[in-house]
């Protein structure tokens, strides 16, 4: 590929001050989003991913808590040594994010129209009138019905489904090169899911836009991505073309994961699978491979050593020790 | 999961069962009614797990809390051991919820947060007068051991536990005292996929153990028809269709479940599915639609749909639905 990618991120650190010491969030993080397409973040709480999308904005308090450190380069700009202002206009403008609770991302005080029109004056400098005839046009892009009598209500009156329409139309207003959605459907049903991942593969076509699909739901991720990033404490443990992650997932974490979702046409008298214990406390971050203390295929090496993310044959890259091994082993098995 | 299933006698019998919540405005005059469940019938048997699923603020939370009487219904009977639990005392109640126990959804708010995990255990076994205190002492450990907590874990605080630990003492706290019935209000929905697959795994072992019976509610469709063996789908207030799990999968025959069953996303990217969109969203129930309540959204909508209620009908064994079509 001879263009550049939209967004890389190089060996992103995010640490915490915390009132138990320093706690480094995310650990290394190296990825690129390549333009127009959806590279999805999979993980489970307490994986990073959700730091990682915020560092990326900058989301945090730099003067007390945090500090980041590696380099995020967008548009040509390293987005983690511009001054405060520059972001500002980074933000909303050329990256947008949705959140996974829309009625506490939205002001209950304002009308979603009055919300939109704001942040369209700001980012935009459009006047007033043009602002809103703008926002009714966007709600009216993310499907809401009547959208010029919607644009005057309050966030409390929409339903979860609508509510989250209106963030997408307010996060789409300035239209951004790039969209983080951050777990943006978790909080909703299956059907209104449904619609909202169309709507969000609809607009990714129509406006030649990235998004940065952030969930912990393998379905999700297999219906609407096309790469993704699989993490685990902090760290990438694995990356891939999704029909490649899911035909041949190598690092033993994501191996688990898929076994232990109940299928929907998978055996019902079998056991699920399980992943032994539990995530281990950022305070306390194992030295070797960080699934080592869970993994069925840890060794002395895997408790001692980290193992780095390394590209293999297939172009999938995975941080694990042992994955040739354990692949010929299945091989065997079956 | 257990096959030799008495299908003569339910072991709880719902008939009818309706909750309306009245809305009222600031003066205290009833504006309207939320039709929370509206007519609900079902019959849990024993030693067998039954699902219901339905989306947010389709009622079946609700059925739940009810059925305890943590809330009070406004119409309909649940024969528990030849008895109406709507028409206990207090007393009498007080001996079925023995038997009735229930798992909550969120594990950080149903632990009382100033209590050590084994005084949270050992109140419903005071509350219900059960043991000495050492025998209680003993069955704490016991029930510790069982749902796979460490016998340390007895002097610590809800906090210092994880949120699948939580879920087990959660449950810890239910069987207890030995019910009969488990009410499992969305015992996974909070936890992540590595854990909740441990916590399923589980609830199934215990059922067997104790020969538990289940009433599972949960909006996770995988989940449902991991664990269940009849279930119900639930939709604005209504059982719209019930059956056997895998003729339900096999077969959906409410255009509302063929909906709800297309619009799950599997974990395999290359099987793309059509997915049956549905239009809007869930009308209010505090105004549910005319005739059948699924007719706004309805791909196969008819006149009469829109007129006339459609009746319970039993299509293959087991296997009800509530639609004009069939």
């Amino acid at each position: 590929m001879v263009d550049q990618p939209l967004l890389r991120i190089k060996e992103l650190r995010t640490h915490f001050h915390t009132e138990r010491g320093r706690v480094t969030a995310v650990d290394g993080i190296t990825l690129h989003v390549e333009e127009r397409e959806i590279l999805g973040v999979v993980g489970e709480s307490g994986c990073g991913k959700s730091v990682t999308s915020q560092s990326i904005l900058r989301l945090f308090d730099e003067k007390r808590t945090v500090k980041y450190e590696g380099e995020i380069h967008f548009k040509s700009k390293n987005l983690l040594k511009i001054s405060n202002a520059n972001m500002q206009k980074i933000r909303g403008n050329d990256i947008a994010m949705i959140f996974q609770d829309p009625l506490s991302s939205l002001n209950p005080v304002y009308t979603i129209g009055y919300q939109i029109t704001e942040s369209i004056m700001l980012h935009q400098k459009l006047q007033k009138k043009k602002a809103y005839e703008k926002a009714v046009e966007m709600l009216r892009l993310t499907g809401i019905p009547a959208p010029e009598k919607r644009v005057n209500d309050y966030p409390h009156e929409l339903s979860g489904g609508m509510r989250q329409r209106a963030m997408i139309a307010m996060a789409l207003a300035c239209q951004p090169r790039l969209l983080i959605a951050d777990e943006p459907t978790t909080a909703l049903d299956v059907t209104i899911q449904a619609q909202i991942l169309d709507l969000i593969n609809r607009l990714n076509q129509e406006l030649n836009m990235s998004v940065i699909f952030i969930t912990h739901d393998l379905g999700v991720i297999a219906e609407i991505c096309t790469r993704v990033v699989v993490m685990y404490l902090g760290q990438i443990v694995e990356e891939a073309d999704v029909e490649k992650l899911f035909s041949n997932p190598l690092h033993p974490y994501t191996k688990g994961l898929m076994k232990s979702i109940p299928q929907i046409d998978g055996d019902r008298s079998q056991a699920l699978h399980v992943i032994e214990g539990t995530v281990p406390s950022l305070h306390d971050v194992p030295n070797g491979c960080r699934f080592a203390s869970r993994c069925p295929y840890a060794s002395d090496l895997c408790r001692a050593k980290m193992p780095e993310l390394k590209i293999v044959k297939t172009g999938q890259k995975v941080r694990c020790w042992h994955y040739e091994e354990i692949l010929e082993k299945e091989e065997v098995d079956v | 999961m257990i096959l030799t299933i008495n299908k003569t006698n339910p072991l709880l019998e719902v008939k009818g069962l309706k909750k309306y919540f009245d809305v009222r405005n600031p003066l205290g005059r009833m504006e309207a009614q939320v039709k929370a469940i509206n007519d609900v019938s079902f019959q849990l048997y024993e030693g067998e797990t039954f699902g219901l699923v339905g989306e947010s603020g389709c009622g079946k939370s609700t059925i739940g809390r009810t059925l305890l009487r943590l809330i009070d219904p406004t119409e309909g009977e649940a024969i528990y051991q030849n008895k109406d639990i709507f028409k206990l005392s207090k007393k009498e109640l007080r001996n079925v919820r023995q038997q009735l126990q229930m798992v909550f959804q969120d594990p950080y708010s149903s632990l009382n947060p100033r209590k050590r995990v084994g005084s949270i255990l050992e109140e419903p076994l005071k509350i219900h007068r059960i043991g000495t205190k050492e025998e209680r002492t003993e069955r704490v450990m016991d029930i510790l051991d069982k749902v796979g907590l460490r016998i340390d874990h007895y002097f610590r605080f809800p906090h210092e536990f994880s949120g699948g630990q939580r879920q087990r003492i959660g449950l810890a706290r239910a069987l207890i005292v030995n019910p009969n019935v488990v009410i499992c209000d969305e015992p996974v929905s909070a936890l992540d996929v590595s854990i909740q697959s441990q916590i399923i795994n589980l609830l199934r072992r215990l059922q067997e153990e104790m020969k538990l019976s289940y009433l599972f509610i949960a909006h996770d469709i995988s989940v449902i028809r991991h664990i269940s063996d009849r279930i119900g789908v639930m939709y604005l207030g209504k059982i719209v269709e019930e059956a056997p799990t895998d003729s339900l999968f096999s077969d959906p025959l409410h255009p509302y479940t063929q909906a709800l069953l297309s619009a799950v996303p599997l974990p395999q990217p290359k099987d793309k599915r059509e997915r049956i969109i549905l239009e809007g969203e869930m009308p209010s129930p505090m105004n549910p639609p005319s005739g059948c309540i699924f007719h706004t959204r309805c791909r196969y909508v008819m006149d009469i749909c829109k007129r006339q209620v459609p009746v319970r009908k039993e299509m293959s064994t087991s296997h009800f639905v509530s639609c004009h079509l069939h």
